[in-house]
């Protein structure tokens, strides 16, 4: 019995959910506002359970207690920094927040600097013309295999794949350059293919991913007549 | 008679001679290598059987790290090389390991001992090309940047979506309708969240220039208190401290899809005349985009996230793709130590560029020195 | 005190945050620094919930039409929050059960329908994108169209796999990547621009 109501709380929400498709209404108010409250208090409570005192207040103890003052200096003043983000609850003492917040983003945005400049950059050119397995993909080799069995499947797949593949990023890089004229010869002539390539690759991500969101509904769906339904067929039936 | 003794000698001594060669070869190569570019907290210990499974199943390894006790660990011979990291904590860590070959009779023979002391470099070698590709740029910035303050004009080109900015602030005020900005789903550790917070000022400042209505719902509590400061000292600039309240920049909720559903609620009841959709987001973009668009706002999006950039595109008025949302702070402000920025990055995009152009010739004859030297990434 | 501090701490955490990447020795170091960037985090979850409590008391306040979900929103948020410790502190109470059931047949519901919503919304945004004028706008509805036939493909149409298989291969992965190397270049400029304290937009903007 238990289970069917909660279950029947999970119905009750999904359908209020998707009645918002035909207009805002009581139900979905109601069911956000629920929403916005459970998962703030959710989340209050994980970060005392999961964060507080597993990274705060144990460590804490635990450095103080083996004597590892360095450590437990440290993690003190860190405490300290985080307490200076509720001078926001005062009137004249409110920048001191400014403080924890220059922290964080000055480390968050040095500490992304090397990441971002070998994952994003340094990997992408290198993975243009190289293979996961090391080897090129611009070679004479793969034009080799259109010439030896000319179909339409080779030219695309084998022959011209590599030299479109470093022509897109080529152009789409140049596509990005701010500063420079449209009267340049290079800016001007990328232009329409990098739109050509940009076009093609958001359409295509999208089509690749409409059968995924499709599938979301059909999951609810399911839910509600291979889960619920089944259930409260019992109840009824005894 | 003494040459056919002879004769018979030499026969049987190469008939033993790849006996004695199999007693020879080893049974696996083994060795202990320090692992570069770390600390020393740890060492790697690369094993290559050489015997074939029949002949010795397994191996046993002794394993000393440090002052711990000696560990045993057997390992099956699949006739495939093993590498095997040893955590020793810190440098200066002696690690010794012995092998024994386990016989197919079940008897142990011993193959010897690899052994080194953990060693920690001051250098991680693998970070260093992207490190001096950095200090490049920080170069090339801090150039540009004193060109632009001696007052050189740096010319940047148009970005339509951010163009429509005024223009859509301006049909928000005609039509007595907020303006909602959302700086993002993600934290202050995705710098396109910072890029956003850059362009909500200037946004901020307009929205109270005109007096129109502002909001801007976010999701995460740091980024509430800048997007608080960043609204509040707009205003003060527009001369409008007035018009401000602590609650234009609110917590609207803290996870993805409750922040969404929060979000477009707030939409379908107040109907923003112009949504502003800038910074990182996942899959609630299309939510926000579309409930913008059932509500007839111009949206104006823009996000560093290449895998939601196809939604914005489809549903969306104007779309920032990707760097663009990173220009929009130098093109609206038009502070020259922005825009001394910006020219450094094409330049060093350009730069960049011709590398990438020369590897690529330099490979197709062959030559993948200039690909592996500059552009390999090091993990 | 105000700003000059403000981006004097940027500068020297921005230094720390390279230094732990390319100085192995620090790498101990990097996980007290997590440790530490979680502690600081972990007391802005105040300012979060205060700017929540406050949007919903203006409301109240204000007798706003909608003001019984702002207590809905209020009453379920405590209600989570103190069962939710209580039960941690008592496991296997009926506290802890609640707060199971709060989580499986409430929060999960919600946000598994929340996400469903994206099946209509991507269908009615495809539709739109099908009476576009443009000729960009064909080429993205075309290259759309092939790959949503080629991931269903069957008999005959499996040559929509084949295109499909290409254009994800070569035109999207080179788009790709031409995106995220100018995206590279803008997240390190914006970065360095913080550190170099440039860029100040964070600390409120303005002098």
């Amino acid at each position: 019995m238990g289970t069917l109501i909660w279950m029947t709380i999970a119905l009750f929400l999904t359908l209020a959910v998707f009645s918002f498709l035909f207009r805002d209404n009581v139900l979905y108010k109601f069911a956000e506002h629920l929403f916005v409250g459970v998962s703030v208090g959710y989340t209050v409570y994980v970060s005392y359970t999961n964060l507080f005192l597993p990274r705060v207040w144990n460590p804490l103890r635990r450095a103080i207690g083996d004597g590892n003052i360095l450590l437990a200096l440290w993690l003190a003043l860190g405490v300290l920094v985080g307490i200076l983000y509720f001078s926001r609850f005062t009137q004249n003492w409110n920048w001191v927040s400014r403080y924890p917040i220059s922290i964080t983003v000055g480390y968050l945005t040095g500490y992304s600097i090397i990441p971002s400049l070998k994952a994003r950059i340094l990997s992408q050119f290198y993975g243009t013309v190289v293979d996961p397995a090391g080897d090129s993909l611009l070679n004479a080799e793969k034009i080799g295999v259109f010439f030896k069995e000319p179909t339409l499947h080779n030219f695309f797949f084998e022959a011209m794949a590599g030299p479109l593949l470093v022509f897109g990023v080529f152009v789409v890089i140049v596509y990005f350059f701010f500063s420079f004229k449209n009267t340049n010869p290079v800016v001007r002539f990328s232009r329409n293919p990098a739109l050509v390539y940009l076009m093609v690759a958001f359409g295509a991500s999208f089509g690749y991913t409409f059968m995924g969101r499709i599938s979301l509904f059909i999951g609810r769906m399911n839910f509600i007549f291979h889960e619920w339904w089944p259930i409260f067929k019992n109840m009824i039936s005894g | 008679m003494k040459t056919k003794k002879i004769m018979i000698i030499l026969w049987a001594l190469l008939f033993c001679l790849p006996v004695a060669a199999e007693e020879r070869a080893p049974l696996a190569n083994f060795e202990l290598k320090d692992t570069p570019n770390n600390a020393g907290e740890q060492v790697e210990f690369l094993f290559v059987p050489a015997a074939s499974p029949e002949e010795v199943p397994e191996f046993l390894l002794h394993i000393a790290i440090g002052d711990e006790p000696v560990k045993e660990r057997r390992l099956v011979n699949a006739g495939k090389e093993i590498f095997l990291p040893l955590i020793t904590g810190e440098a200066g860590v002696p690690v010794e390991v012995r092998v024994e070959a386990v016989m197919d009779d079940g008897s142990l023979k011993n193959l010897g001992t690899s052994s080194l002391v953990s060693r920690g470099e001051w250098l991680n070698m693998n970070s260093m090309k992207a490190f001096i590709l950095g200090l490049l740029f920080i170069a090339l910035i801090i150039f540009y940047v004193g060109r632009a303050k001696k007052g050189k004009d740096l010319f940047i080109r148009k970005i339509p979506g951010l163009e429509a900015i005024d223009d859509a602030l301006g049909r928000a005020t005609e039509m007595g309708r907020p303006v909602f900005y959302v700086p993002g789903t993600s934290s202050m550790a995705d710098v396109a969240t910072l890029a956003s917070l850059n362009i909500l000022r200037p946004v901020a400042r307009q929205v109270a220039k005109y007096e129109t209505p502002f909001s801007v719902p976010v999701k995460d509590p740091i980024v509430v208190s800048v997007a608080q400061d960043v609204v509040k000292e707009a205003y003060m600039a527009a001369g409008r401290p007035d018009l401000y309240d602590d609650g234009i920049a609110y917590l609207a909720s803290m996870g993805q899809f409750d922040y969404s559903g929060a979000v477009s609620g707030s939409m379908m009841r107040e109907k923003p005349a112009t949504v502003f959709l800038l910074g990182m987001f996942y899959a609630e973009s299309l939510i926000l985009a579309e409930t913008a668009n059932s509500v007839g706002a111009i949206q104006i999006a823009g996000t560093d996230a290449s895998s939601q950039l196809p939604f914005f595109i489809a549903a969306c008025d104007y779309t920032l793709i990707g760097e663009e949302l990173y220009a929009a702070s130098a093109y609206m402000s038009r502070e020259p130590l922005l825009l001394g920025t910006l020219k450094a990055q094409d330049i060093l995009k350009g730069l960049l560029l011709l590398l990438f152009v020369t590897a690529i010739i330099f490979q197709l004859f062959g030559i993948d020195f200039v690909m592996d030297t500059f552009l390999k990434p090091e993990w | 005190m105000k700003r000059t501090l403000p981006l004097a701490l940027a500068f020297i955490f921005g230094l720390i945050g390279i230094a732990v990447q390319i100085v192995p020795a620090l790498k101990g170091f990097l996980n007290t620094m997590l440790d530490w960037m979680a502690i600081i985090g972990s007391f802005a979850l105040a300012l979060g919930v205060s700017s929540l409590t406050r949007h919903h008391m203006t409301k109240i306040r204000r007798k706003h039409k909608d003001m019984f979900f702002s207590y809905v929103t209020f009453v379920t948020m405590l209600f989570m929050m103190i069962i939710g410790l209580i039960g941690y502190f008592q496991p296997e109470s009926l506290y802890q059960r609640l707060f199971g059931n709060m989580y499986n047949y409430v929060r999960v519901p919600l946000d598994a329908s929340m996400f469903a919503l994206l099946a209509f919304f991507i269908t009615s945004a495809a539709y739109r994108a099908f009476r576009a004028r443009t000729w960009l706008a064909t080429v993205l509805l075309v290259a759309g169209v092939v790959v949503m036939m080629g991931r269903v493909a069957f008999g005959p149409f499996m040559i929509f796999n084949d295109i499909t298989a290409w254009l994800m291969k070569v035109p999207t992965t080179a788009a790709m990547r031409g995106l995220t190397i100018g995206i590279g270049l803008g997240i390190v400029a914006t970065s360095i621009k913080i550190v170099l304290g440039i860029e100040r937009s964070y600390l409120g903007g303005g002098e």
